[in-house]
């Protein structure tokens, strides 16, 4: 439980730091960096950033159902993008753990 | 989590998959072409096309755009032309290319279109519904066609796997036009939907890809991609005409009593397409987007 504290007390951080890039369309993100390597972490970040926002409302009341749906649609982004979003991968297991029910609660 | 296709909820999924896709092809730009590659461009979906003559046409293109959809002025629509057709060679409009040109001299033959498109638009965002953020969120560009056989105003429209974001249509003749004109780009909104779903991942398996079955659009037997596509086109038009019900002030009785009747015949369709998909082996996202069709039926 600790672990998800931490894991939502950063994700707070990136929701206060992308809601004005998320104003924009998707075709408007910037792409400052100046290297390859640069390139294919913003990439990466934006799209898990924009992920995490999107899965995090009403993550308190998220389905066994609903978690499946977002590894479909994190499924499809990683084949969007080709190379796996790990990062993103982590939270969603993050919260299969967090959500899915106990033996007793079944 | 509903809304795969319809509601503001698909509206989220699908921002996110394009912004996928739109960064996933900037990073192969920058691979490429460093800091003087261009911006994202729909010629640059499929990323078949991206040589020298591509980028250079692409840059003029981008410098001439002011954001809005509609871009009707000649010198662009040539330069859209000479890439769509000759830098990326992209055989534009194949197999459409016996049938349709693109309408470049628009402005001169047909000076009220623009006007019609910009009323069409202006219907659909009045509205106030998911359809308007949709459009938002994943059309790039409306590109005006020719008839088949040069006619100036014609019912023709398709969208381009290699072309996210580019609806290219006729301009509609009939009292309705304008009405017409607004559920036409919907339900080019409705193929440019599921394409970028099937960037992520085919609503059908591999066995059921090419099996044949009834269209509700062309109502012949088609591949079953097609017949699906052909079911989110009209669950599309469905919602627009529903909202423009519910929510649009008609100038008259006689073009509401027009989408009243249209919404009934559409809704017919749609429901015997429905049936076709029954016979096809769905996968996962397949399965959830026909749970969602199903969810926005009267009952």
């Amino acid at each position: 439980m600790k672990k998800v504290f931490i894991f939502l007390s950063g994700l707070f951080a990136n929701l206060c730091l992308t809601n004005l890039a998320l104003a924009g369309t998707s075709d408007e993100v910037s792409m400052p960096s100046s290297s390859a390597e640069d390139v294919v972490s913003d990439s990466h970040s934006e799209v898990c950033k924009r992920f995490m926002i999107y899965s995090y409302s009403d993550m308190s009341k998220m389905s066994a159902q609903e978690i499946f749906d977002y590894e479909i649609l994190l499924d499809m982004l990683n084949q969007i993008t080709t190379d796996p979003l790990e990062y993103c991968d982590n939270r969603l297991m993050e919260n299969m753990v967090f959500i899915k029910p106990t033996e007793e609660e079944k | 989590m509903q809304g795969w296709i319809t509601g503001f909820e698909s509206v989220k999924k699908i921002d996110l998959l394009k912004s996928a896709l739109v960064q996933n092809r900037k990073k192969k730009l920058f691979n490429l072409f460093g800091s003087a590659s261009p911006s994202f461009h729909p010629i640059f979906s499929s990323f078949k096309y991206h040589d020298s003559d591509v980028l250079d046409c692409v840059k003029l293109i981008q410098a001439r755009r002011d954001g809005s959809l509609l871009l009707f002025d000649k010198d662009y629509l040539l330069l859209v032309n000479k890439l769509y057709t000759e830098a990326a060679d992209l055989g534009l409009l194949y197999p459409q290319k016996q049938t349709y040109s693109i309408f470049t001299d628009i402005m001169s033959s047909v000076p009220e279109a623009l006007a019609e498109a910009r009323e069409a638009l202006s219907i659909i965002n009045s509205c106030g519904g998911w359809i308007s953020n949709m459009l938002t969120s994943v059309a790039y560009e409306i590109i005006p066609l020719k008839g088949a056989n040069g006619e100036l105003r014609s019912q023709n429209g398709f969208s381009d796997y290699n072309l996210l974001g580019s609806i290219f249509l006729g301009f509609y003749s009939g009292q309705q036009r304008v009405i017409d004109l607004a559920i036409a780009i919907v339900h080019e909104l409705g193929h440019q939907v599921l394409m970028l779903q099937q960037a992520g991942q085919s609503p059908l398996e591999d066995g059921s890809f090419q099996k044949m079955i009834y269209s509700g659009v062309r109502k012949t037997e088609r591949p079953a991609i097609a017949a699906f596509h052909a079911v989110i086109a009209l669950t599309y038009m469905n919602e627009m005409y529903k909202q423009l019900l519910n929510t649009y002030h008609f100038d008259n009785a006689s073009q509401k009593s027009y989408c009243e009747a249209m919404y009934t015949k559409n809704n017919s369709d749609l429901l015997d397409g429905l049936k076709a998909i029954d016979n096809v082996e769905l996968t996962k996202v397949g399965e959830r987007i026909i749970a969602d069709v199903k969810s926005t039926l009267d009952n």
